[in-house]
C-alpha cells in the first residue's frame, strides 16, 4: 500500500519538513524578559518572560523569594518551588476548547517543571521562602512544554534568582519508515499521532553549559535503542540553540539595563518595537 | 553533530530575517459539525534552496537491507549544475509541470522518458495532486524518485516552490483564489527557471492545460513557453517520427478538443453534477446519501449501498439517466426517489430477467447469480409502513464525491470481415461515435471486456495499428453532452486472442492480484534458512502416521489426517491444517496483502496465490516427511461415527504420505485382510467412518449438488489444452470432503461460542420459491415432483427423479437445482440473526472455512479465532471491530466471486482455443425452451462432456405458422413431427465464430432434430451420416501422433 511516505512525504523528497524547515532547525523564537515587571501592582519582587517558539506562544511570571503562605508548606532548609502551567482557552491552533483547570496534560507539564526548575535553581540559598513560578500558554503549536520552560527560565532570570545554568528546553522527533532522519523542535503537526501511531515526540530540558539533562520524557515506541540515543543526542542539540537565544535575549535586556541605569540607554521592547521612556 | 552546528547557522539566518516568514492562514471546515474554523500555520521561506532536489541512489540504504533502495535528494546548487544534470535530445527542453498534468496525464510523463527526458515537479503541484488523487500522486512520487537502469537518463527534478524564496512570494494582486496563488506559484517556477537556463540552448517549457493560466504566461517577460500538454505531446511526435504521444493525452470534457466543429450544437445528455462543497452539505444536511455505487455484472442497473445510522441497505439505481455518469466503483452523492417510483419486489423479479443479456454461449453456472448486495451482505428491500410488501428504494445520482477513474483493457471496434448485415448493438454505437479529426487522429470506441464498465471514447492517430490488438485505456473524463466517457490510450497489451494475451486481460478484468508481491510483504517472510523446530506451547504429534490426500500435482497442501485406535477401541481422528498464522502475524504487510487478496486464484494454465510462495508451497504446505507446524482438531470417535469429545491444539505434525485421490482410492479398494501398513489401515477406517458421518449428514437433509465441471489435459509445453475431460470424482474425494466439513462445522461451533458476534461465518441462504419455480414446472413435465420446503425434502425429491432411459438425467436436474440457489456467503455473526446463520446446501445451522488458509483469507481470520478462544494467542485488536470484519466479509465474498468468475473465463478462454481448430459434434441436453408467444423460437442447450452451455436458436421465424409452442409442458413442436422438449437429447455441434474482427465467440447449432422446410425424416437420416463421418475423422486425428 506504499503507506510509508506520508506526513513526512517532504521530508524525503527535499530534506525539508513540512513548514519548510531542516530537520535540525528550531522555530523562529523570539524571547521577552520584562514584559509585565513594571504592572502597578506595586510588587516589586519578581520577573516575567515571553517566550515565542514558532506559533507556541508563552509567558512566564515569577514571585519571589517570599515567605510561605502556611507554615506547614515551608522547608527549613530550602525555598519551595511553587508551579503552575496553564493555557487560555484559545490557545490551541484549532481552536478546541478545553477546560484549561482540568487538563490532565497540563498538570503533568506543571510536576515536569516544578522538577526541571527544583534541579535547576540554587534553592538553599532561600531557606523557609516560596517561590512562585505561574505559567500561561497563549498559543500552542506543539512543544508548549518547552516553551513552558524556557518562558519559566527566563522569568527566574529576569527575578534575578540565582541559578545554576539556563534551564533550556526543546523537542526531538523521529520520523520514521524511508526518511529515517531525527527532527528537532517539532510543531503540533509533527507530534500529532499519525496513521493511528503515536508520533516520535521526546521533550528535554537540560542545562546547556553544564551538559545535565534534568528533563526528558517519551510516550511514543521507538524502532530501537539506538534511535534513542539519536534522538536524545538532536534534542540536546536543540536545547543548546534554545540556550544561544535566551542567552541572547538576557545579555540585550541586561545591557539595556545597564544603559538605563546610567542614564544614556532606553529599554526597546523587540516585540512590539514601542520604546518605553526612561 | 556537525550538522547541528551547521543549521544553528541556519537558524540565525532565518531569526535575522523576519521577512522570509510567513504565517498562512487556512479556512476550512470541520468534517463532524461543519463548522468553519481557521488553522495558521508556520512556513519558512529560504534561500538555499538552490534549484530544486534531484535524486541519486545511495544503494543499499541502512540496516534493512530487504526494504526497497529508496533514492536520497541532492540539492543543485547552481545554474551550472543544472547544465551538467540535464539531458540533451532533440528538443532540449525542460519540462515544468502543473497540477491538472500531474492528476491526468501521468501516463504521457511516464511514456515519453526518451524524448522529455528533463522534468520538474514543483510541489504546489504535487501537494494539490496528493489532496485529489493519491494514486497519481503516488505515481508521481515514484516517477520522481526513480533512479535505477531504467530511468538513468532521465532528469527529474523537485522543486520546493513554496518554501524558496524567489518563488514562494506572489504579487497581491494575483491572487484571487487559492488556484490563482498555485498557478501563479507554478509560474514563478518557470520564469526562475527561465531566467537561470537563459543564454544555454535549452528551452523552458510550462506544461498546462490551464488556459487562463497560459494567457499570464504570455505577459511575462518571454523567459519561458507555456504550452498546453497535446501540442507539446503534438510537437514532441513531430520531431520524433513514429512517436505517437499524442494518443496518451487526457481528454477532458472540452467541447473543441473533442467534438470539433460540432461545438456549442451539443445538447446535455446528463444533468450536471451538483458541486463537491453542496454535495456534502447536502449529505450532512440527510438531503443527500453517500455510498460507493456497484454494478450488477448481468445487467443495466447497479446498485449503491447507503447507511442510515446503523442500518445499511441498498438502493437500486435504474437506468443510465438516474446513474448520471458514475462508474463502478465511484463514491456518489444520490437523492431517493418519492416512495411511488419504488420497485416492488415482486414486479422487480420480472425486470431483472428482462434486463438480463445473457452471452450467447458461456461456460455453464454454477451456482445463480449473486447480486451485489448479495456479495456485501445487505438488503435490498426494506417494508414500508403502510403496505406489507416490501419496497426497493430507488434514487439518482446527484454527484460523485470520488472519482473511481482506473485503467481498463479491451479493445476498439472493428467490424468483423465476414459478418452479417444485422447492426449490432456494439456495431450501433461505432457508427454514432467515431469520426475523424482535422488532424489526422479520429475517435474510436474502446470496449472494455469488464461489462460493467461503459465503452470509452478514446482519440488516436494510429487506429489501424489497435485494430485486433488488447490494449490498455485510462478514463479521463465525462462530460455532460457525450453519452460515453472520454478516455486515452496507455499501453499495448497483445494480440487479441492469443491465450497469454487473454488471461492477463482478464485477470485485469476481475481485478485479480497478479503482481509479484512488493518488498514489504517479502520482507515479513521468514528467513530462508527457517528451520522447524519443535516449540514448547504444541503439542508433539510427530509420532503419529498422519496423511494428505490431494488430486496429483498438488502444492498447497493445506489439510492432513489421521485416524489411529486408541486402547479403549475408539478411534481418535484428526484433522491437521497447515498453521498459516504462525508466520502471518496481524497487521503485517503480508497480512494485509493477503486480506486484500483474500483469495488464491486457480486459472486453467496457473494459480495466482495469495500468500507468497515461500509460504503457499513450502513452509506451510504440510509435504509428506517433512515437520510442519498445523492446528489441529482432535476428536475421539467411536467405530459407530458417534463423537465423543473434541480438542484443538496448535501442533507440529510430521506427514508420512501425500497421497492423491487415486492411490488413496486403490487403499479403500484393497480387501479387508487386516493390512499392516498404518497407510492403508488409516484410509480404510477414515473411508468407513467419512461414510457413516456422510450417511448423517444426507438424513440430516444435507443435498448432494452436482456442477458440470470439466478438467483440461493441457499439452505440457505450449500449455494448450488437448483434451477435455469430466472431473472424475472417487470415494477419496467424499473421504477429505467429509472431514474437512466435520472440523468446518466444529470449529464454527466453537469460535461461536466463544465470540457470539465477532465469527466470521459461512452462511447459504434458502433458495428463494420464485427461482426455483422454472425447474419444478420442468420436471414435473417429464413427472417428476419437486419439493424444496426443505433441504431434507429436497434431497429426497432428487433422489426420487431418475430416469431409467436417460442416466444423466438426474444429474442435469442436480446441476439445475444448485443453479437456482444463490452461493454461500461470508458474514460476521453480529449481522445476522441466528436463524440466518444456516447453511442450506450442508443442513448445518453454523458453518465457517477453517480448513485452507493457504489460499483462503477467511480460514485465516477463523484461525485467530479459534487461537483466541482456546486461549493460544490475543484476539487482534482489528478482529473485534464489526465495521472492519462486515468490510472484510464483503471483500471475502467479492474477490471469492471475482476468482470463480477468472476461472470461468479461463476455462472459457481453454474452450476456445480448443474448438478454435475445428468444430465438433455432441450430444446436449435442452435445458430450456422459448416458449413465449411471438418470441424467437429457440432453446438452450448444455454440452455436459465440455461443460458448456449456450442459447441455439432455431431455423424458423418466430410467427411460422407450423410452430406450436407449449409453454405448459416447455416444448415446442413444428411441423407437427418435430418436437423439442425440455431436457430432451440433442446433437449439436460447436464452432468458433468471429463477432468483431479478432474477436470470437463460440457457436452452438443444432443438428438434430433438424428444422428444415424439406422433409424432415430424409433430413434427419443425412444430419446423423455427417455426425457419423465428423466422429470418424475426430477418432483419426486423435489416433494420429
Amino acid at each position: 500500500m506504499g503507506s510509508s511516505i506520508r506526513r513526512t512525504d517532504l521530508l524525503a523528497l527535499s530534506n525539508l519538513r513540512n513548514d519548510g524547515r531542516k530537520p535540525g532547525e528550531i522555530r523562529r523564537m523570539r524571547v521577552q524578559l520584562g514584559p509585565a515587571s513594571n504592572t502597578a501592582s506595586g510588587d516589586a519582587v519578581g520577573g516575567s518572560a515571553l517566550v515565542e517558539m514558532g506559533l507556541t506562544v508563552a509567558m512566564a511570571t515569577v514571585r519571589g523569594p517570599v515567605a510561605c503562605l502556611r507554615r506547614s508548606d515551608e522547608l527549613p532548609d530550602r525555598a519551595v518551588v511553587d508551579v503552575s502551567v496553564r493555557a487560555v482557552p484559545f490557545a490551541p491552533t484549532d481552536r478546541r476548547v478545553t477546560n484549561p483547570n482540568t487538563d490532565r496534560r497540563l498538570i503533568e507539564a506543571g510536576h515536569l517543571l516544578k522538577r526541571a526548575l527544583e534541579a535547576t535553581i540554587l534553592l538553599r540559598l532561600y531557606p523557609k521562602s516560596r517561590i512562585e513560578v505561574r505559567v500561561v500558554v497563549l498559543a500552542d503549536d506543539g512543544g508548549r512544554l518547552c516553551a513552558a520552560i524556557n518562558a519559566a527560565s527566563a522569568a527566574l532570570i529576569d527575578a534575578g534568582i540565582p541559578m545554576r545554568d539556563v534551564l533550556s528546553a526543546c523537542s526531538a522527533g523521529y520520523a520514521g519508515g524511508t526518511t529515517d532522519t531525527t527532527l528537532v523542535d517539532l510543531n503540533r503537526r509533527e507530534e500529532s499521532p499519525q496513521q493511528g501511531k503515536n508520533a516520535v515526540c521526546l521533550p528535554c530540558a537540560m542545562l546547556p553549559q553544564r551538559g545535565t539533562l534534568v528533563l526528558s520524557q517519551c510516550e511514543a515506541r521507538l524502532p530501537d535503542v539506538r534511535t534513542l540515543d539519536r534522538v536524545l543526542e538532536a534534542a540536546m542539540a536543540g536545547c543548546r540553540a534554545v540556550f544561544d537565544v535566551l542567552q541572547a535575549a538576557v545579555r540585550e535586556r541586561a545591557a539595556a539595563l545597564m544603559g538605563l541605569r546610567e542614564g544614556t540607554g532606553t529599554i526597546v521592547d523587540s516585540f512590539a518595537g514601542a520604546k518605553l521612556a526612561a | 553533530m556537525m550538522d547541528e552546528e551547521e543549521s544553528d547557522q541556519e537558524m540565525s539566518d532565518i531569526l535575522t530575517a523576519p521577512s522570509l516568514y510567513l504565517r498562512p492562514a487556512f479556512f476550512k471546515q470541520t468534517r463532524k459539525k461543519g463548522k468553519i474554523i481557521k488553522s495558521v500555520s508556520e512556513r519558512y521561506l529560504r534561500d538555499d534552496l538552490g534549484l530544486g532536489c534531484y535524486y541519486v541512489d545511495e544503494g543499499v540504504s541502512n540496516r534493512r537491507a530487504k526494504e526497497a533502495t529508496v533514492a536520497k535528494p541532492r540539492t543543485i546548487e547552481d545554474s551550472n549544475h543544472l547544465l551538467s544534470l540535464l539531458r540533451t535530445d532533440k528538443s532540449n527542453a525542460l519540462v515544468i509541470c502543473d497540477t491538472n498534468v500531474l492528476l491526468h496525464n501521468l501516463d504521457i510523463l511516464e511514456q515519453s522518458q526518451k524524448v522529455m527526458p528533463n522534468l520538474v515537479f514543483p510541489q504546489t503541484s504535487l501537494v494539490e495532486c496528493r489532496s485529489n488523487r493519491m494514486v497519481a500522486y503516488d505515481r508521481a512520487v515514484e516517477l520522481l524518485r526513480e533512479v535505477g537502469e531504467k530511468h538513468h537518463n532521465r532528469c527529474c527534478i523537485f522543486f520546493p516552490d513554496m518554501h524558496h524564496s524567489q518563488t514562494a512570494h506572489i504579487e497581491e494582486d494575483e491572487i484571487e483564489s487559492i488556484n490563482d496563488e498555485n498557478d501563479a506559484r507554478i509560474r514563478n517556477v518557470a520564469a526562475l527557471f527561465g531566467e537561470h537556463l537563459r543564454g544555454s540552448n535549452f528551452r523552458v517549457i510550462l506544461l498546462t492545460d490551464d488556459v487562463a493560466s497560459r494567457e499570464k504566461a504570455k505577459k511575462t517577460k518571454h523567459l519561458y513557453e507555456a504550452m498546453s500538454v497535446r501540442s507539446w505531446a503534438k510537437e514532441l511526435d513531430d520531431l520524433h517520427p513514429g512517436l505517437s504521444l499524442t494518443d496518451s493525452v487526457a481528454q477532458y470534457g472540452n467541447p473543441t478538443s473533442t467534438k470539433g466543429g460540432k461545438s456549442g450544437s451539443e445538447e446535455d445528455i446528463f444533468r450536471p453534477h451538483v458541486g463537491q462543497s453542496e454535495l456534502s452539505m447536502g449529505v450532512k444536511s440527510g438531503r443527500y446519501y453517500r455510498g460507493a455505487i456497484r454494478s450488477e455484472r448481468s445487467s443495466k442497473g447497479a446498485y449503491v449501498t447507503i447507511r442510515r445510522g446503523d442500518e445499511r441497505i441498498a438502493v437500486t439505481i435504474e437506468n443510465t439517466l438516474d446513474r448520471n455518469r458514475a462508474i463502478d466503483g465511484d463514491v456518489v452523492a444520490i437523492e431517493l426517489h418519492s416512495i411511488e417510483k419504488w420497485i416492488s419486489t415482486d414486479t422487480s423479479k420480472s425486470n431483472n430477467i428482462q434486463g438480463v443479456e445473457r452471452k450467447k454461449v458461456e461456460i455453464a453456472d454454477e451456482t445463480a447469480e449473486p447480486t451485489q448486495n448479495e456479495l456485501a451482505n445487505v438488503p435490498d428491500a426494506i417494508s414500508v409502513d403502510d403496505k406489507v410488501r416490501n419496497l426497493k428504494p430507488t434514487g439518482r445520482v446527484v454527484g460523485i464525491l470520488r472519482r473511481n477513474f482506473a485503467s481498463y483493457s479491451g479493445s476498439i471496434y472493428e467490424k468483423a470481415k465476414g459478418s452479417t448485415s444485422e447492426v449490432s448493438e456494439r456495431e450501433k454505437i461505432a457508427l454514432e461515435n467515431e469520426r475523424e479529426h482535422a488532424d489526422g487522429s479520429a475517435t474510436c470506441v474502446f470496449f472494455p471486456t469488464d461489462t460493467t464498465i461503459p465503452p470509452i471514447l478514446i482519440r488516436t492517430s494510429q487506429r489501424d495499428r489497435f485494430l485486433g490488438q488488447r490494449i490498455v485505456v485510462t478514463m479521463d473524463s465525462w462530460p455532460s453532452y457525450s453519452s460515453y466517457p472520454l478516455g486515452h490510450y496507455v499501453e499495448t497489451i497483445g494480440p487479441a486472442g492469443s491465450k497469454d494475451v487473454e488471461t492477463e486481460v482478464l485477470l485485469q478484468q476481475f481485478k485479480i492480484a497478479h503482481e509479484p508481491f512488493p518488498a514489504q510483504v517479502l520482507a515479513c517472510l521468514p528467513p530462508n534458512d527457517y528451520k522447524i523446530t519443535m516449540v514448547p506451547d504444541r503439542v508433539d504429534l510427530r509420532h503419529l502416521p498422519v496423511l494428505s490426500i490431494d488430486p496429483p500435482g498438488c502444492k498447497d497442501i493445506d489439510d492432513a489426517l489421521h485416524c489411529i485406535v486408541l486402547p479403549n477401541g475408539n478411534y481418535q481422528v484428526g484433522v491437521s491444517i497447515a498453521d498459516v498464522t504462525h508466520y502471518v502475524s496481524p497487521g503485517s504487510a503480508m497480512d494485509l496483502e493477503a486480506a486484500n487478496r483474500s483469495t488464491s486464484t486457480y486459472l486453467v494454465n496457473k494459480r495466482l496465490d495469495m500468500l507468497p510462495a515461500l509460504l503457499t508451497t513450502d513452509l506451510c504446505s504440510l509435504r509428506a516427511n517433512v515437520d510442519r507446524y498445523a492446528f489441529s482438531v482432535i476428536w475421539e470417535v467411536t467405530p459407530d461415527a458417534e463423537i465423543l469429545n473434541v480438542d484443538f491444539k496448535k501442533t507440529v505434525i510430521h506427514s508420512i504420505a501425500a497421497l492423491t485421490y487415486q492411490q488413496a482410492q486403490t487403499f479403500i479398494d484393497q480387501p479387508d485382510n487386516h493390512n499392516d501398513d498404518p497407510q492403508v489401515g488409516a484410509v480404510k477406517r477414515l473411508a468407513s467412518l467419512a461414510r457413516k458421518f456422510r450417511k448423517k449428514r444426507i438424513d440430516a437433509g444435507a443435498l448432494t449438488l452436482a456442477s458440470p465441471e470439466v478438467k483440461f489435459v493441457l499439452d505440457s509445453e505450449s500449455l494448450n489444452p488437448t483434451d477435455v475431460q469430466a472431473y472424475a470424482l472417487l470415494e477419496a474425494n467424499a473421504l477429505v470432503e467429509e472431514f474437512m466439513l466435520l472440523a468446518n462445522i466444529t470449529v464454527a461451533k466453537k469460535i461461536l461460542r466463544h465470540y457470539p458476534t465477532l465469527s466470521v461465518l459461512r452462511r447459504h441462504p434458502a433458495p428463494n420459491r420464485a427461482m426455483f419455480e422454472g425447474l419444478i414446472s420442468k420436471a414435473r413435465c417429464r413427472g417428476f415432483e419437486i419439493d424444496i420446503e426443505n433441504s431434507k425434502r429436497l434431497a429426497d425429491s432428487l433422489d426420487a427423479a431418475v430416469l431409467e432411459s436417460e442416466p444423466y438425467f438426474n444429474k442435469l436436474l442436480r446441476i439445475l437445482s444448485t443453479r437456482c440457489m444463490s452461493p454461500a456467503q461470508y458474514f460476521c455473526s453480529g449481522e445476522f440473526r441466528p436463524m440466518d446463520w444456516h447453511h442450506y446446501g450442508l443442513a448445518a445451522p453454523v458453518y465457517t472455512h477453517f480448513t485452507s488458509p493457504i489460499r483462503r483469507y477467511a480460514d485465516v481470520c477463523v484461525h485467530r479465532l479459534l487461537a483466541a478462544a482456546i486461549n493460544v494467542a490475543p484476539l487482534p485488536a482489528h478482529l473485534s471491530s464489526k465495521t472492519y470484519l462486515h468490510d472484510l466479509c464483503a471483500n471475502m465474498n467479492r474477490r471469492h466471486r471475482a476468482a470463480q468468475l477468472a476461472g470461468r473465463a479461463s476455462v472459457q478462454l481453454h474452450t476456445l482455443i480448443f474448438f478454435a481448430n475445428d468444430s465438433k459434434e455432441e450430444d446436449a441436453y435442452i435445458l430450456d425452451v422459448e416458449t413465449a408467444e411471438k418470441s424467437d423460437p429457440s432453446v438452450r442447450v448444455m454440452v455436459p462432456q465440455y461443460g458448456i452451455e449456450g442459447q441455439v436458436k432455431l431455423p424458423v421465424s418466430s410467427d411460422d405458422p407450423k410452430l406450436v409452442r407449449l409453454p405448459k409442458e416447455n416444448k415446442i413442436i413444428y411441423n407437427g413431427n418435430v418436437s423439442m422438449q425440455v431436457f430432451d437429447k440433442v446433437r449439436v455441434k460447436i464452432w468458433v465464430r468471429e463477432i468483431q474482427a479478432y474477436q470470437r465467440e463460440l457457436e452452438i447449432e443444432l443438428l438434430n432434430p433438424s428444422f428444415s422446410l424439406e422433409v424432415p425424416n430424409k433430413r434427419k437420416a443425412d444430419s446423423t451420416e455427417v455426425s457419423k463421418k465428423k466422429k470418424k475423422s475426430r477418432k483419426k486425428k486423435k489416433s494420429m501422433p
